[in-house]
């Protein structure tokens, strides 16, 4: 999901050599990318008052200004060093939020419909599978997003942001190390203890309540 | 930087994380994994691959559906997301825009050029990723469609493969769905028996040609 980085480096060239248009076009080829990236990490009650938008807008104001610093000494992929200010961003939000996320009364679980609720997010991905293009796989479908969500606020965050980094923004692992300040295998075994413990949440709920 | 927690990194988990690792691969460049196979050879690590790939599958799900949300809000019943990357071009056919998806197939709005005209283009989701008895079950179902003719079933136009892609097409139908007439609230009893008239005659159309339809 985000943008090839063979077009990105030709375009860093061009900055250097002070074309003003590949400045802007180095940013907007970026834009999509970090919204979604922090649209994934934007609290649902955030999410409410603070437009993804906005912060990639802040995050873009920031980099632009910090961007000759960064030609001089690039410490990790351009891609990356955007998503590292973005992140920065994201942060500030929620804190600026905190206070009023904490009145807020839609903090409460999702609750689960009646009928699945006996049944792990495995087995209704099975079934979702089965189901054709039906009014029943619909109903799936939002009990597992509903589930799936459930489980991801549950995760530690650093659990939580290695999930979103491979699957959702399908970083790379080597990408995720450099990211993360993390040795390739150890970001590796730190992916594989964040999916361990996403099937425990996903998974064992046949028959019996959230603890 | 913060460096991860020391984990109790098995021996085993290497071999864990590079076999997951590979399933994964193969799954986004379009290939079946062979999930049996890799079990099969690595019986000491099956159960719990079995299970990791279970929640690798389950969020793969989840972040392509998340991709394809355009909006803040999340995706309410019924109103499924619009994929931006809809496949541009597929054989004879256009593709303008998403019409809904289930768990197998999703329909597009898709214009026939040859012809010129607006068709209802049903697809597998997964394209080269669909199991076989998915295509069977897709195929079966166009053939059963196919064989019905009442004023109240979309009539099949077409049914066939491109470049290894199972779809068939329908009449397009302007309006809206059920799902989506049903959001802001529950109809007039009086209404809601009136929409099931048509509802049990096509039904009772589609008992008597001995077939199952999809609805």
């Amino acid at each position: 999901m985000w943008p090839d980085t063979g077009k990105t480096s030709e375009l860093l060239v061009a900055v250097k050599q002070g074309d003003p248009d590949a400045v802007d076009r180095l940013f907007e080829r970026h834009r999509e990318s970090l919204r979604r990236m922090v649209h994934l990490r934007l609290d649902r009650a955030i999410s409410q008052r603070v437009d993804a938008s906005d912060i990639v807008q802040e995050t873009l104001l920031e980099a632009s200004q910090r961007l000759e610093g960064y030609l001089e000494n690039p410490v990790l992929p351009f891609h990356l060093w955007l998503r590292h200010i973005a992140r920065d961003h994201v942060i500030d939000a929620h804190r600026k939020h905190r206070l009023a996320q904490a009145r807020s009364v839609d903090r409460e679980e999702p609750r689960s419909q009646r009928a699945f609720r006996d049944r792990s997010s495995v087995e209704l991905l099975t079934q979702l599978e089965a189901e054709g293009l039906t009014p029943g796989a619909a109903a799936i479908r939002h009990e597992l997003e509903i589930r799936f969500q459930a489980a991801l606020e549950k995760l530690d965050s650093e659990d939580r942001e290695v999930i979103l980094m491979r699957h959702f923004e399908q970083l790379s692992n080597q990408d995720v190390a450099k990211a993360l300040g993390l040795t390739e295998p150890a970001a590796g075994m730190r992916y594989l203890r964040a999916i361990r413990r996403l099937r425990a949440l996903l998974g064992t709920d046949r028959g019996d309540k959230e603890p | 930087m913060k460096e991860a927690s020391p984990e109790k990194a098995r021996p085993s988990d290497e071999r864990l994380l590079s076999i997951l690792d590979e399933l994964a691969l193969n799954a986004q460049q379009g290939r079946q994994p062979d999930l049996e196979k890799v079990l099969r050879e690595n019986p000491e690590l099956a159960g719990e691959l079995k299970s990791l790939w279970g929640a690798v599958l389950v969020t793969e799900e989840m972040a392509r559906t998340q991709r394809a949300v355009e909006t803040t809000s999340a995706p309410s019943l019924g109103e499924m997301p619009l994929d931006p990357s809809l496949p541009p071009s597929f054989g004879d056919y256009e593709v303008l825009e998403e019409l809904g998806r289930g768990g197998v197939g999703v329909v597009y709005k898709a214009r026939q050029r040859s012809l010129g005209r607006t068709v209802a283009l049903k697809m597998l989701l997964r394209g080269e990723l669909a199991s076989a008895s998915d295509t069977a079950r897709f195929r079966s179902e166009a053939e059963s469609a196919a064989r019905l003719d009442h004023p109240n079933i979309v009539p099949v136009y077409e049914v066939g493969t491109q470049d290894g892609h199972p779809y068939f097409t329908m009449r397009y139908i302007e309006g809206t769905t059920l799902a989506r007439r049903l959001a802001s609230g529950p109809l007039p009893p009086r209404e809601a028996a009136g929409l099931l008239v048509p509802v049990c005659r096509a039904i009772h159309h589609a008992h008597q040609k001995a077939c199952s339809i999809a609805i």
